[in-house]
């Protein structure tokens, strides 16, 4: 029985015929699993996750950033970037406001893994030298 | 079996051939028809599916979200576990668009400037100068509020009432601290924000923030503040640092 099926199949399909199928099925799939993803209730609360997860970041890179001007100034520490957990994307900026007054910027990005959305951070920090 | 294939004619094969990209789209909408379908079940579903409702969920979480942005953005804050009172800094002021009537005064070496300057020449009894440079615009005046911060990084919101001719702006309130101690005025917002927890609701400035809340408290630890709320048996918890926008190197 299953030999008379594979023997008309074959008949029907070369073998090139399937592969095309296999390569469409693998595709679709694909594309409704992502869809699915994106649409999905929990696609929100990802947001908020990142969200969070950009504040520490913010945090973190505030703080590299502030402990590099403790220690070398801010003629060696104007730019900085930084990787943290391969996706976000950390990058801050010094400027002299004025002798005394430094403005710190800090931005994180990154993207949303789950539903590909840019999620973004910037804050604006006030430094005052002694 | 194989030995068929050498039975075919070029007249069969090149029928095969025409069925191909038949098959081929034929292929592109069955797929397309099927994936469309299970996506609206599937998602229809998922509603359902999840063990708590996500609506309840995310407007819970919305409001945390909510919560730590102010709590982000204030100056000053006072907590107690049921009430915050927060100073909202003005981020349009801090952040820039500098001031259009001065040429130039957008960016600077590819930054955005503030819109005024943040150190303080002068302060004496209720008396307070700005620093004053070309490029920066002079943002003081009545009925402006700002937050004066001193080294131990307390800060104290201040209103004010007249400007006199140099520039010299009269605060309602006197300070015995001169301006080596306290060097920084950054703006505020006109009022304050007040989020306060009463009779299972959240209140933002006496307007309902969320509903059906079963406990909501807040918690401060340093520059931290914390809070944990719960509804509908599912408990969430919240936090972000206050006061985090000055520090002296």
């Amino acid at each position: 029985m299953s030999f008379k099926c594979a023997n008309t199949l074959q008949g029907i399909l070369s073998k090139g015929f399937l592969s095309v199928w296999g390569v469409f099925m693998l595709a679709f799939v694909g594309l409704l699993i992502t869809f699915i993803m994106a649409r999905s209730p929990t696609a929100s609360l990802s947001h908020i996750y990142v969200k969070t997860q950009l504040e520490l970041y913010e945090k973190s890179m505030y703080e590299l950033h502030l402990s590099c001007l403790r220690a070398f100034g801010i003629d060696e520490c104007k730019d900085l970037s930084y990787q943290f957990d391969t996706y976000f994307i950390a990058n801050s900026h010094a400027f002299l406001l004025s002798p005394r007054v430094i403005l710190l910027d800090v931005f994180v990005e990154t993207q949303n893994i789950l539903t590909s959305h840019l999620q973004h951070i910037s804050r604006r920090h006030i430094l005052v030298k002694n | 079996m194989m030995s068929k294939l050498h039975f075919l004619s070029r007249s069969q094969i090149s029928v095969q051939k025409g069925f191909l990209s038949i098959e081929f789209f034929y292929a592109i909408m069955i797929f397309a028809l099927g994936s469309l379908v299970c996506l609206s079940v599937v998602t229809h579903f998922m509603k359902f599916s999840l063990a708590s409702s996500p609506k309840l969920m995310l407007e819970a979480n919305t409001t945390i979200l909510q919560i730590e942005h102010y709590l982000q953005a204030s100056l000053i804050a006072e907590i107690s576990p049921s009430r915050a009172r927060l100073e909202i800094v003005d981020s349009a002021k801090l952040n820039g668009y500098g001031d259009i009537n001065k040429s130039g005064s957008l960016y600077n070496q590819d930054i955005l400037l503030p819109m005024q300057h943040f150190e303080i020449t002068l302060l004496n009894g209720n008396q307070m100068r700005l620093a004053q440079t070309p490029i920066l615009s002079n943002t003081l005046a009545p009925n402006t509020r700002f937050g004066i911060l001193c080294r131990d990084l307390s800060a104290e919101s201040v209103l004010i009432t007249s400007l006199d001719a140099s520039n010299i702006a009269s605060l309602n309130k006197t300070f015995t601290l001169k301006e080596d101690v306290c060097p920084i005025a950054i703006p505020l917002e006109s009022s304050a924000i007040e989020i306060t927890y009463a009779g299972h609701k959240l209140f933002i400035n006496g307007e309902i923030l969320l509903e059906g809340v079963d406990t909501f408290e807040f918690l401060r630890n340093g520059n931290f503040v914390e809070f944990s709320l719960c509804v509908a048996n599912n408990c969430y918890r919240g936090g972000n640092y206050v006061a985090s926008f000055v520090e002296f190197l």
